[in-house]
Order: structure tokens, then C-alpha cells, then sequence
């Protein structure tokens, strides 16, 4: 464990005990970057302070500034940023007035950064080994020999089994972790006395996740400051001492983690904190007893990808006015259960039926027709939308399915019905789906999955990629819109806390099978499969919870690794 | 890739058929038809064999470098272009060495450099794409022969490498333009990348954040212009060869078009696109070499 | 000429500022009124001799001097604006057409129609497509139609192989999905969500592809394979005035220039309107 933080080399310059960081008044600007050539002011005054050992969270959504000052500290916020600050002191220097040699200096050697997904922040078409050895050659007058060897005892220190083999592959040969592992292993090189982390667990697995929280946690341990960025507050819950939050460019609200965790001050914080402990608040809606009618029904269903089953012999029934939620991590096979559901994939065995009648085992021709019956809603709403056609066309033509000819004046009222039925004002018909926000365009996917008057409704991962306050809301129109229209719900997600809202039971998914599935709060509370509970330990929680979660440290526990390799 | 050229040979030899009356009175000329003759002529040229017997023939007769006989010059073509290889190779080459370099150091200077560098440097690329090569060279020829006389006027023979300079660069000019064009962008993708946000956080320099990460991955979108490069050099030999008075194939092959003489320009096209799918196919291989995400996808 | 097309379009990052946009598409419009009517820049006869007037040094006269028959050299540039477009456009037309069928047929049609037609696609992209234009030149002879048609054939395939990826592309993009899944009728998908995407961004790829048709045919019509001799045309005015560089450089510098001006006015609307489009994606 040693070496990996800072302290360990750092010893020649342990007289500058101090605050590592110590900015106010900081402003990021970037001239005429803005839609018609206006300003963008990304950050508009902002203070903090770090000291050595300590871990500053910066949260906040997309747009918030928080990624800006994360690399305005280093330099690197871009050629055409304008920078300024009343102090702007990293690692003990004055930063605002550094030159570009000045900066290298720091960098690395002073503030190591770790950003979002290994797979493009380390170079795709160099070696793992390559990237490390940079970093360690940057600052030192090591020879290849003393550089390589300090390569594999750098991917060691930060839990990459078998570092001589790993150090020879490419980024892409790796596990998300193991890749993830790479790049904190590369950041932390020069022994710098501050890391900063910009959402360094967002494109991993929550088992993963939670293994590479570890990590960092140790770094901070060792000594060096920490400052961690994301937008999920539970995720930098358990290593934060101090939390701010951001939003539009400015800190709306910072102080120690437990005062911001148990009396928040901004409606923000607030929300955000609601995001974080949905996971563990247990469902508010009484559980409906299945009324063993099938809406939808997997016999057996089975889809193999070249030797890989994607899909294996999964069953499983969403009954009439059910929210059933499918739960697993990337690569389980959920989405392809989903496509053959919904029979846009053609199942390799088994067969799925709707409202027990044949549907995978029907021509396409005949599917049509009752296509109406159950709709999409997808992840990603952008690119489900043909990118030219305005909403108004999007909804008419989804209007027409089952009902060729209709008024025109019938069907601009039905529009607007639409529109009103998921909360968007129906002066948006004219907009296209790139001109509006991401929380609308996923209304306008809900509205257009109603249009044809479906009875069920499959989501696949519909929230994913919005942000906590947005997501909140969707989740809540599509609680009402089922209780309203009497919907069953098929629910994909891999987000734990999400399902634990949505659904009335549960079904876990692992290498295409399923391993668990029961009532919601019956998996929550006691779960059956060692899997299940990995799941929820590894979820991360505001709160620190009982010593039972001893197994998700240690890197041996990579258990996609063989798996992922492949991609 | 010997399917491609047995298919490329093929599209030759239907080619060929549809002209394949013209033969015959090219090659009687201006003596009395006769019927004797005629049948003499077509048996000569193999007119008289079924299609696909022909069509064997004449594929089978390419795989042993038999490319035909020219109407023309009643010689085999595979001779005649054979004589008049090394000036064309000798020009593409100096055309090629002279554009890749031209086109990356200026793609080096100016990538994500001043905004004015790049803009002028862009507007002049714009330009050499679209000036017609034999016009440039007639331009060329204008200042630097005729006005100051520093290169000769009529092409080979007499002084060779200085009459190489003018053709070879009249043929680099487009070549350097694509190549820093596709290079800068490249490069400019490259640095806007994360992992140029980490190597930068490293502390490393700019200088070699461009010559050990993003160089490379321009390479990738370079590779892609072989097939352009190839295309300009064959074709622009054609126009250029004519317009300095060159000898090499690129001439052969406009004379044999005047003179309607189809299978000495079939054998030149059959030739370049041999040449161009063997260049493909090395920069197929070379690929995974540059990028080792590919490699096992194969 | 074909691989061209795509890699130009790829530069579309670089987009052209707002006023060298309206400035290229004046160019392009002025040029297109030449073509149309010639008249209206020049009353001077493109075809009228004149051996008192021959090789003329440019003047008030002659804006651009007189060619070695006496000819204006202005009105031989303006009115061999209509053969040099009618050229470039007529072969572009083709090509697309003949693109869009066959990369349509080589990704959406069955195996027995698509597999030939994708065979066929490689082995003509196997030439480089100025070799080819020549191939069929020295198949169907010389004039205005036989190269635009020769171009046609050079171009086309690198035009097919576009459609097909884009098709390919847009077919499995998460829109045509969600048609499928919400129950349209394959032929409507085909009609209101394939073939808008797809082809609208390949017209704009068309009109940067139309600098190069434009530059192919001068040089086809340089060789002397172009529209008969007195018609004015700019490739074959070029080679009219090879002979008298050292005395009359007008001759041959006028109509190189018209080809050059034409050629970066279309590349930057074409570009410009690229980049409109949100680079084609």
C-alpha cells in the first residue's frame, strides 16, 4: 500500500505544510463561445481551501462549472478561457502568475488529474506501461530501467494484478477497472501532494466503483489532498470532509460533510441529497399483488453473439398494472432482453409472448399490427428522434399508427393533448429534438410512446443520462402517467436506487441470466443472491453502514474482468 | 484483392468487347475490305473464339503479363508501357517525398497555432485544390522558363533532374495542400482529446505531446488519402507528362486515346489499378500497425 | 477525383466565415448567369476572327487581350462558362444518381441483387477514377456529353460507396429503431426517414464533388478530348495558348483563372453549407 500516495516521496518538501489550495474570486470566462457569439461566463467567483490529507467534493449537474475549475487549477482550461482570480494559490505558488514552463513544473509533480473513463483519457494507441512511464519520466532524470521498474511498481500500488502483463497492453485490453486503476496509477507518478479526480467513477460498474473509491480513499490517506469531482453526492459521501456544491458557475452552498449531509440550505443540496438516499428509502406506494394476468411473458428466452450468450434462458412475467424493474450492470444482458421483448430482436430460443399470444415467433408483418400495444422509451431520446423532423411531425406520425386517417385539426389537438399529458408546454411543437433540453426531449419520447395508446411500456435505462433534479421529475411523470392510464411497466436501469422507486418487483440480471428476482422491497431488504447483495453493498450510501461490506475491497474482486477483456 | 483485379480485368475485357469491331478496320487500315481479309484479321485477334473462351484468354494472358497488342503500334503493349515505366515512377516519386513533406511541416506549424497562420494557411491549401495541375504547370513554365529561364522548357534528355523540378512540383502542389489539410485536422482532433488533457497534466511539453500522442493518431486519418494520393499522381501524370513533354506512361496513354488505340489504354489503366490496389492493400496491412485497436478484429 | 469528395467534406470543421460564404455564392451565382446568358457581360462574339487583331496585349478594347485568331479573350472566357458547367454539372448528376441506386441496391437490396452490386462498386473503385474517365473516352470518343458521361462513370462509385455506409448507418441509428417499434410500415421508413438522411447530406457532398468534376473535365478537354474546336471551353482555351507563353500569356492565364475562381467558389459553398448541415452527421 505504500508509494501510492504522495507522502512516501514527498519528503523533501514537507516543509510546505499548508494549504494545498487556496482560491478566491475565481472566474472562468470563455469569450463569444456562447450561442450568437455572447460570453459564456462558466465560473463566476468561487472561494475554497484544501489542505494536505483532506478531501474537498465539488458537486453539482451538467453545466455547473464544476469540470471548468478542475482544470482552470491546473492550467489547462483551454487556450480561449479567460482566467482570472483576487488568489489562485496551488500547491503553494502563486498559479496566476505562472508561465507555461511554470505550470509544467506543477504539474504532475505537484497536482496529479484523473479524469472520467481510462478508455479515452489514457492514450488508445499507446501502452498501458507507456502512459505510466511518461508520467514518471516527466519529473525525474530516471533511466528507462529505473523508469520501467517504477512503472510496475506504481500499476501495483494501485491494485493492477499482474503488472508486467498489464503494463504491456492497451487501454482497450483492459477492464474498465484495471483501465481506471492505469490512470490513477499514471496521475499519481510525480507523487503529487494534490489529485484532483473529475468524476473518476462515472463510466464504472457500482461493484467497480466502489473499488476504485477504495483506492482514492487510500491516496487521501497517505497524505495528499484530495479534490473530488461528480455529480452524485453519494458518491462522494464517504471520502468528502468537506462538500460544495456548484450550480450555474457559482458554490450555492459548502461546509463540513456532516453539516451539508444532515442540514442542507440550498433547495440543491437538498435535491441532490433526495437523489442519493433514493436507493435506500424503501418503496412509499403500497406493492400491488401480481394479478397473474401476463401483459408480457420471457419463456426460455436465449440470444447467443457468436460464442458469447448474451441472453440465457431467461424467464420472467410482467403482469397487468405491474412496474416490474430489471436490474444489472453493463454487459448483463438487459437491453437485448428488452430488444427481444420487444421484438425488434429475434430470440436464438425461447420465445416471448404478449398478453399471452405468440409475438417473437410472428412474422414481422403480423407484429405490426399490435405493435401499438407496447412501446419504447429509450436512453437516449437524440438519437431515437429522426434529427430533422420537428416534434409536432415526431408525435403525428406516432398519432397515425392504427389510426390512418385523421382530421388535421383532430390530430393538432391530440398533439397538444400529448404535449400537455407530459407536462411540456404546446408551444414547443415547433422545436426539433436538438433544440430542446434533455429532460424535454425525454418527455417528448414518453408522449410519443403514448401516442399509439400502448398498455405497456418498456424503459430502457429512460434517466440515465440526466441529471439528479431532471430525473426526479421524469420518474415522477412516469409514476403518474401509469396510475392515470393503467400501464405496466417494464423498467431497465442499472441504477439501484432508481428501480428501488419505480418498480413493485425486482429482477436481477448477471451474465445473462437472471439470478434474483422478487418483490422490491424483499430484494432491498433481504437479499437471496451473493450477487444481489454484492450489488448493494457496493451501492454507494451517504450514510457509513454496517462493517458487513468487508468483501468489495481488494482488487482480485474485479469479477467482469474476463468478460469485458473481450470488447 | 485477386478477386478485385480478376473483376478489374474483367470490366477491361467487357470494355474491350464493345469497341470490337473498330479493331478490325484499325488494323486493316486502308487496304480493300475483303472478306478473307476480315476473317484472316478476326482470327488474328481472337474474334472468332466464343465469349467466355475469350474471356479465359484474356485474363488467363494478364496473369502472365500479357496485356494485348496495341492497334497502333502492332507491338505488345506490356513492351511499350514497360519502356516508358521509370520517367512516370520517377516523377510520382519525386511528386510524393516532395508533397508528404510540404504538407507536414505546414500542418505542424499551424495546427491549433494562431487563428491568422491557420487561415491563411487553409486559404492557400483551398487554392492549390483547385488549380488545375496542367494550368499550374503552364504557369510554371511561363516564370520560371520562359520569363527567367531557369529551368529548361522541353522536358527529359537533356539535363534531367533540373527538368524534373517543375512536373514534380506541378504534381506535389494538390498532393502537400490534401495532405496538410487532412493532417491538421488530425492533429487538432487529437489535442482536443482527454487523453491529451492527461498527458498535458503530466507536465510533459506541447512539443511532445504532438511528436508522441497526436501524431500518430493524425496518421490514422492521413492513411486514408492513399487511394487520393494514388489517383492524383497516375492521373496527374497523364496531363502533366503532356503538358512539359515528358516521356512516360501517363503520355502513352493520352496518345493512345487520341488515336483511339484501346488496348494500350487499357493497359496503362490496367496497370494503375494494379499499382493502386496493391498500395491499398499495404495500407490495409499497415493499419493495425498505427492502430492496435484493430488488430484481432480481422 | 472520387475519393475527394469525402475528404473535402471532412475539412468542413474549418468552416468558411460568414461573408467569404456570401461572397463564394455571388461567384457561383454570377457564374451560373454567364453560362445562361453570356450576353449579358459581353457583346463581343466568342467565335469572330480577326488575323489584324491577333495575340493582342490586354486593353480597354480587350479587357484580356486577343488570342492568336483575333478572338476576345473576355468573351471566350464567359461564354465557355456554359460548356466547362455543363460539364461538371452534368457529369455530377449522373454520378449521384448512379451512386444513390447503386449504394441504395448494394445496402438495402437482397443478397442476390446486393452482393453483385457491392462486387461491382469494388472493382470500379479499384481504377483511379481519372484512368477510368479516360477508359471510356477512348471507348465512346470526344465531345461535351462523352465527358461528362466518362467523369459520370469515374465519380460514381465513390459516390455509391458513400450512400451505402450512410444507409447502413442511418439504418441501424436510433430512430429507425424507434419507427420499428412503434409499428411504421418499412416502406414509410424507407421513404420519410432513410432517404432524407442519406441523401441530403450527399447533395451538399455533391456540390463540393462538382469543384473536382469541374477540374476533371478542363483537363480531359485540355488533352483535346472536349467539345469541338471553335466552341469555347476553358480546358481546351488553355491549351490554345500553350504555343505563345513566351509572348501572350493571357491566353492561356484568363481561362485557367475563371477555372480556379469557379472551382473555390463551389468548394466553399459547398463547405459552407456542409458545415450548415452540422457536418452531414
Amino acid at each position: 500500500m505504500s508509494g501510492v500516495g504522495a507522502a512516501g516521496a514527498g519528503g523533501a518538501r514537507a516543509g510546505a505544510v499548508g494549504e494545498l489550495l487556496d482560491v478566491r474570486g475565481l472566474r472562468v470566462a470563455f469569450p463569444g463561445a456562447g450561442p450568437g457569439g455572447a460570453d459564456v461566463a462558466a465560473v463566476r467567483g468561487i472561494g475554497f481551501t484544501l489542505a494536505a490529507g483532506e478531501c474537498l467534493a465539488l458537486v453539482g449537474e451538467s453545466g455547473s462549472g464544476k469540470s471548468v475549475t478542475a482544470r482552470a487549477l491546473l492550467g489547462l482550461a483551454g487556450p480561449r478561457a479567460q482566467v482570472a482570480a483576487e488568489t489562485l494559490r496551488v500547491a503553494g505558488r502563486d498559479a496566476g502568475a505562472l508561465d507555461e514552463p511554470g505550470w509544467r513544473a506543477l504539474r504532475g509533480r505537484e497536482v496529479g488529474l484523473v479524469l472520467q473513463d481510462a478508455l479515452v483519457a489514457l492514450d488508445p494507441l499507446r501502452r498501458v506501461g507507456a502512459e505510466v512511464a511518461e508520467a514518471v519520466r516527466a519529473h525525474s532524470s530516471n533511466s528507462r530501467v529505473e523508469a520501467d521498474a517504477r512503472v510496475l511498481e506504481l500499476l501495483a500500488a494501485a491494485g493492477v494484478p499482474e503488472p508486467e502483463l498489464r503494463a504491456r497492453q492497451r487501454p482497450h485490453e483492459l477492464s474498465g477497472g484495471l483501465r481506471q486503476r492505469a490512470l490513477i496509477a499514471s496521475a499519481l507518478a510525480g507523487a503529487p501532494r494534490l489529485l484532483i479526480a473529475d468524476e473518476p467513477t462515472t463510466a464504472l460498474d457500482v461493484t467497480v466503483q466502489a473499488q476504485i473509491l477504495a483506492l482514492l480513499e487510500r491516496t487521501k490517506a497517505d497524505g495528499a489532498g484530495l479534490l473530488l469531482i461528480s455529480h452524485d453526492l453519494a458518491v462522494v459521501a464517504r471520502l468528502a470532509d468537506r462538500i460544495a456544491v456548484m450550480a450555474g458557475g457559482e458554490i450555492v452552498e459548502q461546509g463540513s460533510r456532516e453539516r451539508i449531509l444532515h442540514s442542507p440550505a440550498h433547495p440543491l443540496t437538498r435535491a441532490l441529497l433526495d437523489a442519493a438516499r433514493a436507493a435506500e428509502r424503501p418503496r412509499q406506494r403500497a406493492e400491488k399483488p401480481s394479478q397473474g394476468l401476463g401483459a408480457l411473458e420471457a419463456r426460455g428466452l436465449t440470444k447467443r453473439f457468436g460464442d458469447r450468450r448474451a441472453v440465457d434462458d431467461v424467464s420472467l412475467t410482467l403482469a397487468r398494472d405491474e412496474a416490474l424493474g430489471l436490474v444489472g450492470e453493463s454487459g448483463s444482458g438487459k437491453t437485448t432482453t428488452a430488444r427481444m421483448l420487444l421484438g425488434l430482436t429475434a430470440p436464438d430460443g425461447g420465445e416471448a409472448l404478449l398478453e399471452g399470444a405468440p409475438w417473437s415467433a410472428l412474422p414481422e408483418r403480423a407484429r405490426r399490427a399490435r405493435r401499438a400495444t407496447i412501446q419504447l422509451v429509450a436512453q437516449d431520446p437524440l438519437s431515437a428522434f429522426d434529427p430533422r423532423w420537428t416534434v409536432e411531425r415526431l408525435l403525428a406520425e406516432a398519432l397515425s399508427i392504427g389510426q390512418p386517417r385523421r382530421v388535421r385539426g383532430g390530430r393538432r389537438d391530440a398533439i397538444d393533448a400529448l404535449l400537455t399529458q407530459v407536462r411540456l408546454d404546446p408551444a414547443l411543437r415547433t422545436r426539433r429534438p436538438a433544440e430542446l433540453s434533455g429532460g424535454q426531449r425525454q418527455r417528448v419520447a414518453i408522449a410519443r410512446a403514448l401516442a399509439p395508446g400502448p398498455r405497456i411500456l418498456v424503459c430502457d435505462e429512460p434517466v440515465s443520462a440526466l441529471d439528479v433534479t431532471v430525473q426526479a421529475q421524469i420518474l415522477a411523470l412516469l409514476a403518474e402517467l401509469r396510475t392515470r392510464l393503467g400501464l405496466s411497466l417494464l423498467f431497465i436501469s442499472h441504477d439501484l436506487g432508481v428501480v428501488r422507486q419505480v418498480s413493485d418487483r425486482v429482477a436481477v440480471m448477471r451474465g445473462g441470466r437472471i439470478v434474483e428476482q422478487g418483490p422490491t422491497e424483499q430484494v432491498f431488504t433481504a437479499p437471496e443472491h451473493p450477487y444481489t447483495r454484492e450489488l448493494l453493498a457496493a451501492m454507494p450510501r451517504l450514510e457509513p453502514r454496517p462493517a458487513r461490506s468487508a468483501a468489495i475491497s481488494g482488487p482480485a474482486a474485479d469479477p467482469a474482468l474476463p468478460q469485458e477483456a473481450a470488447s | 484483392m485477386v478477386a478485385v483485379m480478376v473483376g478489374a480485368a474483367t470490366v477491361a475485357f467487357l470494355a474491350l468487347e464493345l469497341v470490337a469491331d473498330d479493331p478490325v478496320r484499325t488494323v486493316i487500315g486502308l487496304r480493300p475490305a475483303t472478306p478473307e481479309l476480315l476473317a484472316q484479321v478476326r482470327s488474328d485477334l481472337g474474334l472468332d473464339r466464343s465469349l467466355p473462351e475469350r474471356w479465359l484468354l484474356w485474363v488467363g494472358g494478364i496473369a502472365h503479363g500479357d496485356l494485348g497488342t496495341s492497334y497502333q503500334l502492332q507491338r505488345p503493349v506490356l513492351e511499350i508501357v514497360g519502356e516508358q515505366l521509370l520517367p512516370t515512377v520517377e516523377l510520382a516519386l519525386t511528386a510524393f517525398l516532395l508533397g508528404a513533406a510540404g504538407g507536414t511541416l505546414l500542418a505542424l506549424a499551424t495546427a491549433g497555432r494562431r487563428p491568422r497562420a491557420r487561415a491563411a494557411s487553409g486559404a492557400a491549401e483551398l487554392l492549390a485544390l483547385s488549380t488545375p495541375p496542367f494550368w499550374l504547370g503552364i504557369v510554371l513554365l511561363t516564370v520560371f522558363s520562359f520569363q527567367l529561364g531557369w529551368f529548361p522548357v522541353i522536358g527529359a534528355g537533356e539535363s534531367g533532374l533540373r527538368a524534373l523540378v517543375l512536373p514534380a512540383v506541378t504534381l506535389a502542389v494538390p498532393i502537400a495542400a490534401m495532405l496538410a489539410q487532412v493532417l491538421r485536422d488530425g492533429l487538432e482532433q487529437a489535442l482536443a482529446q482527454p487523453f491529451a488533457t492527461t498527458a498535458r497534466a503530466r507536465g510533459i511539453s506541447e512539443l511532445r505531446l504532438r511528436t508522441h500522442h497526436a501524431l500518430r493518431h493524425a496518421l490514422l486519418a492521413v492513411m486514408t488519402l492513399s487511394g487520393w494520393i494514388v489517383g492524383s499522381l497516375l492521373g496527374g501524370a497523364v496531363v502533366v507528362e503532356t503538358v512539359f513533354g515528358r516521356q512516360g506512361i501517363g503520355r502513352v496513354a493520352a496518345t493512345a486515346i487520341s488515336s483511339a488505340d484501346v488496348p494500350t489504354v487499357m493497359g496503362v489503366v490496367l496497370l494503375s489499378s494494379f499499382f493502386f490496389v496493391v498500395v491499398n492493400a499495404l495500407v490495409d496491412l499497415l493499419y493495425p500497425l498505427v492502430d492496435p485497436r484493430l488488430r484481432g478484429r480481422a | 477525383m472520387r475519393s475527394g469528395v469525402g475528404l473535402v467534406a471532412a475539412q468542413g470543421r474549418r468552416r468558411a466565415s460568414r461573408p467569404a460564404l456570401l461572397a463564394a455564392e455571388l461567384v457561383v451565382l454570377l457564374i451560373a448567369l454567364a453560362a445562361l446568358a453570356p450576353g449579358l457581360f459581353t457583346s463581343a462574339d466568342p467565335l469572330a476572327t480577326d488575323p489584324a487583331a491577333a495575340v493582342l496585349a490586354p486593353s480597354a478594347d480587350h479587357w484580356l487581350g486577343t488570342d492568336q485568331q483575333g478572338r476576345d479573350v473576355f468573351a471566350r472566357v464567359v461564354h465557355g462558362a456554359r460548356a466547362s458547367l455543363e460539364i461538371g454539372v452534368g457529369a455530377t448528376l449522373v454520378a449521384v444518381t448512379a451512386g444513390v441506386l447503386l449504394g441504395l441496391g448494394a445496402a438495402l437490396a437482397g443478397r442476390w441483387i446486393a452482393t453483385p452490386l457491392l462486387r461491382l462498386v469494388e472493382v470500379l473503385l479499384a481504377f483511379p477514377g481519372i484512368l477510368l474517365a479516360l477508359l471510356v473516352i477512348s471507348i465512346v470518343g470526344n465531345g461535351t456529353r462523352e465527358i461528362a458521361l466518362a467523369i459520370a462513370v469515374g465519380a460514381a462509385p465513390g459516390y455509391a460507396r458513400i450512400v451505402r455506409a450512410e444507409t447502413l448507418r442511418v439504418r441501424s441509428a436510433g430512430f429507425v429503431e424507434s419507427s420499428i417499434a412503434l409499428g411504421v410500415a418499412p416502406g414509410r421508413i424507407v421513404g420519410r426517414h432513410l432517404l432524407p438522411n442519406v441523401v441530403r447530406p450527399l447533395l451538399v457532398l455533391a456540390t463540393i464533388g462538382l469543384g473536382e468534376t469541374i477540374l476533371a473535365g478542363s483537363a480531359l478537354s485540355f488533352l483535346g478530348m472536349g467539345p469541338k474546336p471553335p466552341t469555347p471551353e476553358w480546358g481546351s482555351a488553355i491549351a490554345d495558348g500553350r504555343d505563345y507563353l513566351a509572348t501572350a500569356w493571357w491566353i492561356s492565364f484568363a481561362p485557367g483563372a475563371a477555372i480556379v475562381a469557379t472551382v473555390v467558389a463551389v468548394t466553399v459553398v459547398g463547405r459552407g453549407w456542409h458545415a450548415r448541415l452540422g457536418g452531414g452527421r
